[in-house]
C-alpha cells in the first residue's frame, strides 16, 4: 500500500507505462484501501486545481478591477481640470455679464421710467421753439432754409469746432454707486457714447439736478445726438453760468450754425464778438471759424 | 465631453473585443485560460450576473464572488472538457451558472423551494471545487500542513510547475525530482488525511456554491 501510494500521483498524472501501470491497476482492483486511496487523492487534486483555477480568476479580476479604478482616477484628473477650466470661464463670463448689467441695468431701468412717465403725466419741458427742426425741415422758412449741402457742411463745421465737455463728471462716471439717480444714469450713457439715451434720460428738467450740471450735460447730449436747437436752447440757459458760461456761448453758436443759421446776422455778431474778444477762451477757435465760413 | 469621457471608458473593452471578435476565439483564450479572455468573458457576464444577483437583494460583495464563482467554474469544464465548443458564447454559458447558482443559494439559504432550478447548466449533483466556500476550506486545510509540505503542493498544484523546473531552480530542499515527487506524495496523503480527520469536506455544502 505504502508502496503504490507513492505511485498514484505519477498515475493520476497519466505517468505511468508499461509494466508499472499494468501492477498499479492490479493493485487498485485488489486493494480496496488503495482504491479509496486514489480516488480522495484524485478529489484532492480536483479541489487543488479548484483553488489554482479561482486564484487564477480572482488574479485577473483583480487586475481588471485595479484598471477601471486606475482610468476613473486619470479621468477624475481629467474632469476636475476640464471642471476647472469650464469653472474659470462660466465666472468670467458671469462677472463680465453681470457688470455689464450692472452698468446697463440703471439705464434700461431709467429709460423704462422715462417711458412710464411720457405715458402716464405730461413732462415739464423747456420750451424749444425750434425743436423738431432736424426732423421736420419743412418748418424752415424758405429764406433762412439753406441749401442741403451747405446745411451739411454747416454740420459738420460745428461738429470740427465742438468742444465737449471737459468737467469731472463724465470723468466720474465709472465711480457711480449701484444706485443711481437719474443724472448719474444719463452721465453713464453720455460717457458711453450713448447720447440719445443721455438726451432722454434728462428730458425732464426735474431730473437736470439742482446746479447747472444736468443741463450743461443735456446741451451735449442733445448737440451730439443732433438734436441742434434743443440744445441751444440749453447753451442759451447756461450763457450765465458762472462754470459753463464759455462752453455754452460757444457752443450755443455752434448750434445756431448747424441749423443753418450760419449767415445770420446775430450769428455773425456772436462770432465777431468771440472772435475779437482776447479774454474768451475759445477766440482761436471762433477766427478759425469765421475764416472758414 | 461625456463622448471624450465614455471613448476612455470603452477604450479597454474595445481592446478586449478586438482580441476575441466572436465566440470561437473568446473558448479558445479561456481554454489556455489566458488573463485577457478571462476578462473580457467578465466584462461580457458582470452586467447580466449582477442583475441576477440584485434580483434575488445579494449583497454586491456576493455578487462579484458569484460572478468569480461562475467564470472559474466555466474554466473548469472547459478544462475537464466538459464543456465544449458548440457556437455559443461562453458568456451564455456564464450566466445561465449564476442564474442556477443563485436559484440554488435561494433555495438553500433562504428555504425558498419554489425557485426552480435550470437543468442546463449540469450543476445540480456535480460538485464544484471552485466556489468560494470549497476553495476557503482548502486553504484553511493546507495552512495545517507543515510550511515545506504547503510549499511543495503549492508549487505542483497552484503555481503549476514542472518538478524539473522547481529542481532546477532549487526552490526545495530536494535535488531530484523522485525524492520531490516523494516527499509531495506523503504531503498529499498528510493532506487527504487532515481532511479526513477533520470532516471537512464531509458537507456538500462546500462544494455546493
Amino acid at each position: 500500500m505504502e508502496h503504490f501510494y507513492v505511485q498514484i500521483e505519477s498515475y493520476l498524472l497519466g505517468e505511468l507505462n508499461g509494466r508499472e501501470l499494468e501492477a498499479f491497476e492490479n493493485a487498485l482492483r485488489q486493494d480496496a484501501a488503495l482504491a479509496r486511496a486514489v480516488e480522495q487523492h484524485h478529489t484532492m487534486q480536483q479541489r487543488l486545481r479548484g483553488l489554482h483555477l479561482r486564484k487564477k480568476v480572482s488574479a485577473a479580476l483583480q487586475e481588471t478591477e485595479n484598471q477601471t479604478r486606475r482610468i476613473p482616477f486619470r479621468l477624475w484628473r481629467v474632469e476636475l481640470a476640464a471642471a476647472f477650466v469650464l469653472l474659470a470661464i462660466a465666472s468670467w463670463l458671469f462677472i463680465d455679464q453681470r457688470s455689464k448689467s450692472a452698468r446697463n441695468q440703471a439705464l434700461v431701468q431709467a429709460q423704462q421710467e422715462i417711458i412710464a412717465t411720457t405715458d402716464t403725466q405730461p413732462v415739464a419741458k423747456t420750451p424749444l421753439p425750434e425743436e423738431g427742426l432736424q426732423q421736420n425741415p419743412g418748418n424752415i422758412s424758405p429764406k433762412e432754409a439753406p441749401g442741403a449741402e451747405n446745411l451739411k457742411r454747416y454740420k459738420t463745421l460745428a461738429q470740427t469746432f465742438y468742444v465737449a465737455p471737459t468737467t469731472d463728471f463724465v470723468r466720474s462716471a465709472n465711480e457711480m454707486p449701484a444706485e443711481q439717480t437719474r443724472l448719474q444714469a444719463a452721465i453713464k450713457a453720455f460717457d458711453q457714447k450713448k447720447y440719445r439715451l443721455a438726451a432722454d434720460l434728462l428730458n425732464n428738467d426735474a431730473s437736470l439736478g439742482a446746479d447747472d450740471s444736468g443741463r450743461f450735460l443735456r446741451a451735449h447730449a442733445r448737440f451730439n445726438s443732433g438734436r441742434f436747437a434743443a440744445a441751444a436752447a440749453d447753451f442759451n440757459l447756461l450763457e450765465n453760468s458762472f462754470q459753463y458760461k464759455y462752453e455754452a456761448r460757444w457752443n450755443g453758436l455752434l448750434c445756431r450754425i448747424a441749423q443753418g443759421k450760419a449767415q445770420d446776422r446775430e450769428t455773425q455778431a456772436l462770432l465777431d464778438a468771440m472772435a475779437s474778444d482776447a479774454d474768451f477762451p475759445f477766440q482761436e477757435q471762433a477766427i478759425a471759424l469765421s475764416k472758414r465760413l | 465631453m461625456a463622448q471624450i469621457l465614455n471613448f476612455f471608458r470603452t477604450q479597454n473593452k474595445n481592446h478586449f473585443a478586438s482580441v476575441y471578435p466572436d465566440a470561437k476565439t473568446l473558448f479558445d483564450g479561456l481554454k489556455l485560460e489566458e488573463n485577457d479572455a478571462i476578462r473580457h468573458l467578465y466584462s461580457k457576464t458582470s452586467g447580466a450576473v449582477f442583475n441576477i444577483g440584485k434580483t434575488y437583494q445579494l449583497p454586491d460583495g456576493d455578487i462579484e464572488e458569484l460572478i468569480c464563482d461562475c467564470i472559474t467554474l466555466l474554466l473548469q469544464k472547459i478544462r475537464d472538457g466538459h464543456y465544449v465548443f458548440q457556437g455559443f458564447d461562453p458568456g451564455t454559458y456564464v450566466v445561465e451558472i449564476a442564474k442556477n447558482k443563485v436559484k440554488r443559494f435561494k433555495r438553500n439559504h433562504l428555504k425558498d423551494k419554489t425557485a426552480p432550478l435550470d437543468e442546463s447548466t449540469d450543476l445540480t449533483d456535480e460538485p464544484d471545487f471552485t466556489s468560494l466556500a470549497a476553495t476557503e476550506l482548502l486553504e484553511k486545510l493546507l495552512a495545517l500542513l507543515h510550511v515545506n509540505c504547503r510549499n511543495l503542493i503549492r508549487l505542483k498544484y497552484l503555481d503549476e510547475l514542472r518538478d524539473k523546473e522547481v529542481i532546477d531552480r532549487k526552490l526545495t530542499q530536494y535535488t531530484t525530482v523522485d525524492a520531490l515527487k516523494n516527499h509531495r506524495a506523503k504531503c498529499m496523503k498528510k493532506l487527504v488525511d487532515i481532511a479526513t480527520r477533520t470532516g471537512g469536506f464531509s458537507r456538500r455544502s462546500d462544494v455546493g456554491g
